[in-house]
């Protein structure tokens, strides 16, 4: 669609094509603005909530996810693993916070209860538990991480945010989303992924993410045997292994 | 909900010494994470006292910093809660409190516009545990006007600085005396009260037109032949902590097992506010036995029969002995500090000396510090 | 890293196209779809520290990475506050003959033994002459007397009977799950009971109300796995 519409507009730039694309997108937009004007002025919206996928196993850890998911194991003496990646959004002022649960859930949601510990307790916001649920039409467990996020677009949808900053809640590391964010708007990027720089000799253990000085994301390759080189070496940058090549 | 708490923490009692220049008896550190406060909220909490006014008038920031969140004693709710009286100016009265029965006078709509039938008074510089709800049914059986919560001291101990009591068979109390120069008996009053609201309305309202402020002198002492003032006896563990020994007293006697263990792990729970801090942490060099460390510390050095408060970092080669370190105190390397009270947030420069020679030397020294 | 921020239309877009894809996953489906599709895409570098702990090796590292010296991943920073719920209040009891060193122990515990090299939580209880070496004990757990516990993982809620060993003999490989249970870790699940006066070698794993009889001639060898738990 896109490439037909810029061959219009340089080949063709009055074609009935162009005005019925042009017509159909502007009727989109009336559409929209129905749909937001009826939902009345006082519409909540915020700027970015997060959405924390808590709902796997960990299986690795043997038996100390035999009764709880990975995110609720004990880290540090006192804290449980879904404590690091809370307490970030709430120091970084996120004040929603969807957390997807699936697997043994029991004492995450005890822990979690209303968000008090993290101030999620709010009025508009906050912190709430998304397991899955059934519904009139078809419904399933999560099968997936972006299936999880997409059978809950209705609760992100109450909430009309402009980013949505999708995490997993197993990992221990302390980091400010709200820079996340600056540079997200500022390089005018619509999927900013956070990777992580690793010794060159190492970098065939991982998926990695190829790109350009302005960090734009040119390819990707997953555990590469030699690792593309670029036009400015310090700028490999690595995800981690579990994502694979599109193939 | 058949009780209402009123918790007298106002005053100030010059046998604190440098103490209480920071803040006021009853948001004294106590225990490594509490406060003295503490104590008597949880105890009003878990006698499902829903409704508590905290009077306070003397250093009292740190006291309203402390009881800023009612949630954490459970009083966060929609029927009842916790207020906090501090002096204010009002049309007929721009004075400060003038005494302990004159502070609950300036505050008489509270009680007025309340509908519970009893009062439970109690001072906010006490720490124990009790249900209250005991000490009401003995009020009501024995057709009291006022029960006094008493306790029997030991009979070597020092009682000059309370109210001594002397009671009958039947549980009155015949002689009441503040203060005493000779104390007849070893029984002492614990500030704790029981009261009918409408008595209490009445005497409050009767002393001030009379001029008279004080709550133990002017009403307990005043009326204890014509009303019927009756004595609850208390056997587990009361302390109050208004003088500098006691306050150190109190604190060491949580190194025995047994007072741990009736505070902390019996029900019901004694609730504080939470300071979210991370573990303590020993690095090598660490040497602690028989203490008490809280959370947030760093412990570098020797620590030996001592209380280590939230936040304190300890550093290498440093000594420390039967001493109480508050919140917040950075002590530089070698140090040596002995039967001393270490004033919260001080920093002690490195190679410092402090021992309490002649009972306890309370150390404030308010250094530089140079955050890393 | 498995840390997105994309913006709202991208997002619900990518997901409804891709709606009918089972096992519909990001790194695997959405992202490669929305390169595809030639949406301008960024990667945010992150320089700080971040530990996956998804294995049990890498959990017992990043444990221990806590206790050294100066931590890399420091968890007393003022102004970055980790909150958690906090169901323990008192401060922590170390007797008079017990020794702490390079540790940390979470709020409530009582030391009378000697602990080095851990990472002790909530409410734990090390009785005497117990020696925990380079372990890991969770909340509410309690240990009796005259233990060694060497290179353990103890899950919360557990109960250790005095006499105990944990860690003793030489490594073997795990007989039920090797790739799981394989760094030299004794592996104790949440609320289990392990009996007194008993021998629990490397690599193993218990896991629910164990009694005396459970353990032949009062050993449980390096590598087996003692499971009395259903599911």
């Amino acid at each position: 669609m896109e490439i037909f519409r810029g061959m219009t507009l340089k080949l063709f730039p009055l074609t009935k094509m162009y005005a019925i694309i042009n017509q159909g997108l502007l009727y989109a937009k009336i559409c929209e603005a129905y749909y937001y004007a009826s939902r009345g002025d006082n519409m909540i919206k915020k700027e970015m909530i997060a959405m924390l996928l808590a709902g796997g196993q960990g299986s690795r850890l043997g038996v100390l996810t035999s009764k709880m998911a990975k995110p609720a194991v004990a880290f540090g003496g006192k804290y449980r693993i879904i404590d690091f990646p809370l307490s970030n959004c709430i120091n970084s002022g996120i004040d929603t916070v969807g957390v997807l649960t699936q697997y043994q859930p029991l004492k995450l949601n005890t822990h979690i209860g209303i968000g008090i510990p993290w101030d999620l307790d709010r009025n508009v916001g906050g912190v709430t538990v998304l397991p899955p649920y059934e519904k009139s039409s078809e419904s399933e467990w999560y099968t997936g991480t972006a299936n999880a996020i997409f059978q809950n677009l209705e609760y992100m949808e109450n909430y009309n945010p402009d980013y949505v900053l999708i995490l997993s809640g197993d990992h221990i590391y302390k980091m400010d989303y709200e820079v996340m964010l600056d540079f997200h708007k500022e390089s005018g990027s619509e999927v900013t992924i956070a990777s992580m720089p690793v010794p060159i000799d190492e970098a065939k253990r991982f998926g990695i993410v190829i790109t350009d000085e302005n960090k734009k994301i040119l390819d990707f390759e997953e555990k590469p045997e030699n690792p593309r080189s670029n036009l400015a070496p310090w700028v490999f940058i690595y995800l981690t292994g579990k994502h694979s090549k599109r193939r | 909900m058949r009780a209402l708490g009123i918790v007298l923490a106002g005053g100030n009692s010059r046998k604190m010494g440098a103490l209480s220049h920071k803040r006021a008896i009853s948001a004294m550190p106590i225990a490594g994470s509490y406060r003295s406060i503490d104590f008597v909220l949880s105890n009003m909490s878990n006698s499902h006292i829903q409704k508590v006014a905290v009077i306070t008038q003397y250093n009292s920031r740190s006291l309203h910093e402390h009881l800023s969140s009612s949630k954490w004693w459970d009083f966060g709710r929609k029927q009842g809660g916790l207020y906090t009286f501090t002096p204010t100016v009002t049309p007929d009265n721009s004075n400060w409190y003038q005494g302990t029965a004159d502070s609950i006078y300036q505050n008489l709509l509270f009680l007025k516009r309340s509908h519970e039938p009893y009062v439970v008074i109690a001072t906010g510089d006490c720490v124990y545990k009790m249900d209250y709800n005991k000490v009401l049914e003995y009020h009501i059986a024995k057709k009291a006007d006022i029960t006094v919560v008493v306790k029997e001291m030991p009979e070597d101990a020092d009682v000059d600085r309370y109210g001594v009591v002397r009671m009958n068979d039947d549980g009155r109390i015949e002689e009441f005396e503040e203060k005493p120069m000779v104390a007849r008996s070893k029984t002492v009053s614990c500030g704790i009260y029981v009261i009918r609201r409408r008595q209490l309305i009445e005497l409050i309202e009767k002393s001030a037109e009379e001029g008279r402020h004080d709550l133990v002198q002017d009403i307990l002492i005043r009326y204890k032949d014509v009303k019927r003032i009756y004595g609850y006896r208390i056997e587990s563990y009361w302390r109050n902590i208004a003088t500098v020994e006691d306050y150190y007293g109190t604190n060491m006697d949580f190194l025995r097992k047994e007072i741990r263990d009736y505070f902390f792990k019996q029900y019901p729970d004694v609730y504080s506010k939470v300071d979210d801090l991370p573990p303590a942490k020993y690095n090598p060099g660490a040497q602690v036995r028989n203490s008490l460390i809280s959370s947030g510390c760093i412990v570098n050095g020797t620590v030996e029969n001592s209380i280590l408060f939230k936040e304190v970092f300890v550093g290498n080669n440093c000594t420390i002995k039967n001493s109480i370190i508050l919140n917040d105190v950075y002590l530089g390397d070698n140090t040596h500090i002995e039967n001393c009270i270490v004033e919260s947030r001080d920093t002690i420069r490195a190679n410092s000396h402090h021992v309490g020679e002649t009972g306890i030397k309370v150390v404030v020294e308010k250094n530089e510090r140079y955050v890393l | 890293m498995g840390i997105y921020i994309f913006n709202w239309k991208t997002l619900k877009e990518a997901l409804i196209a891709k709606a009918d894809q089972p096992a519909l996953d990001f790194g695997k489906h959405v992202i490669p779809y929305c390169h595809e599709k030639g949406c301008p895409m960024y990667s945010y570098e992150f320089n700080g520290y971040w530990k996956d702990v998804g294995t049990l090796s890498s959990y017992w590292e990043a444990n221990m990475e806590l206790i050294d010296i100066v931590p890399e991943f420091n968890l007393y920073e003022e102004y970055w506050k980790i909150y958690t719920k906090s169901e323990v209040l008192p401060p922590q009891y170390i007797a008079q003959d017990s020794v702490v060193e390079r540790s940390i122990i979470g709020e409530g515990s009582e030391i009378y033994g000697q602990v080095y090299n851990s990472v002790i939580g909530c409410g734990v209880i090390i009785g005497e002459g117990t020696v925990v070496r380079n372990s890991i004990i969770m909340n509410q757990t309690k240990i009796g007397d005259k233990c060694t516990i060497e290179k353990a993982i103890i899950d919360e809620y557990s109960q250790v009977g005095s006499g105990t060993q944990l860690g003793a003999f030489p490594e073997k490989e795990n007989d039920t799950r090797p790739d799981i249970y394989n760094s030299g870790l004794v592996t104790v699940g949440e609320k289990s009971t392990v009996p007194a006066n008993v021998k629990i070698g490397k690599n193993s794993v218990v896991f629910g109300e164990t009694v005396a009889s459970d353990y032949p001639n009062g050993v449980l060898d390096s590598g087996r796995t003692l499971i009395k738990v259903g599911d």
